[in-house]
């Protein structure tokens, strides 16, 4: 078995001899083992008898007049596909253009709507607090029909008052009482004792 | 002076390939058409298909050159892209019956041109050596044909058929003493000590 196996590398490299592919070192190593084996220099006849009958079997070669046919056939088919290539070059130029521009538009109309919905002077201006008047009209249209709430929310527009006039003094006594809507909003009582009040604070500040 | 097309080293050719000179193409074409031809023939064994396959040999590479690194030579580049479209082409071709081959023609192209003096019992042992040769399996096949009968070194075939070296040699070994087997029933025919 051990044989067999021995046998077996070295055929290997008897294949290898022949294709020219042995280094030196095995090619002495063969040599030794071919003197002591004759199946081996058996196999090495019949290997160089295939490799003759190989060679013998000939170059397979169309006749001369083929190659300028082939040549001639394959550069224009060359050509054609070149010229191919550039057309679809361009047609992929185009196409690419035509997406750049697409994504372009939508990117513009997207901007665009995004502006129209959020632009500042909208978001200022929704965001504008109502005016002092419209408030005080809101507040006792919601709270007209319940004397308790108006009387409280009287009070408290007293006390706010009372504050903003002893911040900024005497130039705000005339505003309150004078403004139309905030009269209106208030009974005759109420607007009695507004404008009392606040006479009452001007004195006392000023005095 | 600008030297002849024919002298200008295979690189060169390339690079100006690459760059889109056709010429250059076309003297790439003509360095390596012969021996694509016999490569692909010994798979296909008829000249149409042959003819098929070299033509889509080398407008795969043309189309490839952008991509050719020029890592290996052009040459064993353009061997690769024969060798796969040959395969592809048997692999194909494996389940159509009653294939037709040009094989009489090319043995008696043979005959007349590389051996004369042959005999009926020497084209009998040819048909027998074409049939194993033929029989081996696909990467045995390849490798014996461009071995042995191409004559490429191990290393350019593991190149060509990306494996190594080792594996070149031991596939030669195996398909050397496959293709004796086969033989082995008609060596008395043949009078050789095959």
């Amino acid at each position: 078995m051990r044989l067999v196996v021995a046998c077996e590398k070295y055929r290997r490299w008897l294949s290898d001899e022949l294709d020219g592919e042995l280094d030196a070192v095995k090619a002495r190593r063969l040599v030794a083992h071919l003197r002591g084996c004759p199946s081996c220099r058996l196999y090495k006849q019949k290997l160089k008898d295939l490799q003759e009958k190989a060679v013998e079997l000939g170059q397979p070669s169309p006749p001369p007049e083929y190659w300028k046919g082939f040549s001639t056939q394959l550069m224009s088919r060359l050509l054609a596909e070149a010229r191919e290539k550039k057309q679809w070059t361009w047609r992929q130029r185009g196409v690419r253009y035509a997406w750049v521009g697409a994504a372009a538009f939508l990117i513009a109309g997207l901007s665009l709507t995004f502006f129209l919905l959020f632009r500042p002077e909208r978001m200022a201006r929704e965001a504008t607090f109502l005016p002092f008047e419209r408030f005080l009209e809101h507040v006792y249209q919601e709270i007209g029909g319940d004397y308790r709430l108006t009387e409280l929310f009287n009070l408290t527009m007293m006390d706010f008052l009372g504050e903003e006039i002893g911040r900024n003094g005497p130039a705000l006594r005339l505003y309150f009482p004078e403004d139309p809507l905030f009269v209106e909003s208030l009974s005759e009582e109420e607007v009695e004792f507004v404008g009392r009040e606040i006479e009452k604070e001007t004195k006392w500040r000023g005095g | 002076m600008k030297p002849l097309i024919a002298d200008v080293p295979e690189e060169e050719l390339v690079e100006r390939a690459q760059q889109g000179d056709q010429d250059a193409y076309a003297e790439l074409v003509r360095r390596n058409q012969e021996a694509i031809y016999r490569i692909i023939y010994r798979f296909t064994k008829n000249h149409n298909d042959t003819d098929d396959l070299a033509q889509e040999t080398f407008l795969r590479a043309f189309r490839g050159l952008g991509q050719f690194k020029r890592k290996a030579n052009f040459s064993t580049w353009v061997f690769r892209i024969a060798i796969n479209l040959s395969l592809n082409f048997l692999k194909k071709r494996k389940k159509e019956k009653g294939m037709k081959t040009l094989e009489e023609t090319m043995t008696s192209q043979a005959e007349g041109a590389h051996c004369p003096d042959s005999t009926a019992d020497f084209n009998e042992l040819r048909r027998r050596l074409n049939e194993a040769i033929d029989g081996l399996p696909l990467p045995y096949r390849s490798t014996f044909i461009m071995v042995v009968l191409e004559g490429l070194n191990h290393r350019r075939v593991a190149r060509i058929l990306g494996c190594s070296e080792n594996t070149i040699s031991w596939r030669v070994h195996k398909a050397r003493k496959m293709i004796q087997a086969k033989l082995r029933p008609y060596l008395g025919e043949a009078g050789r000590g095959l």
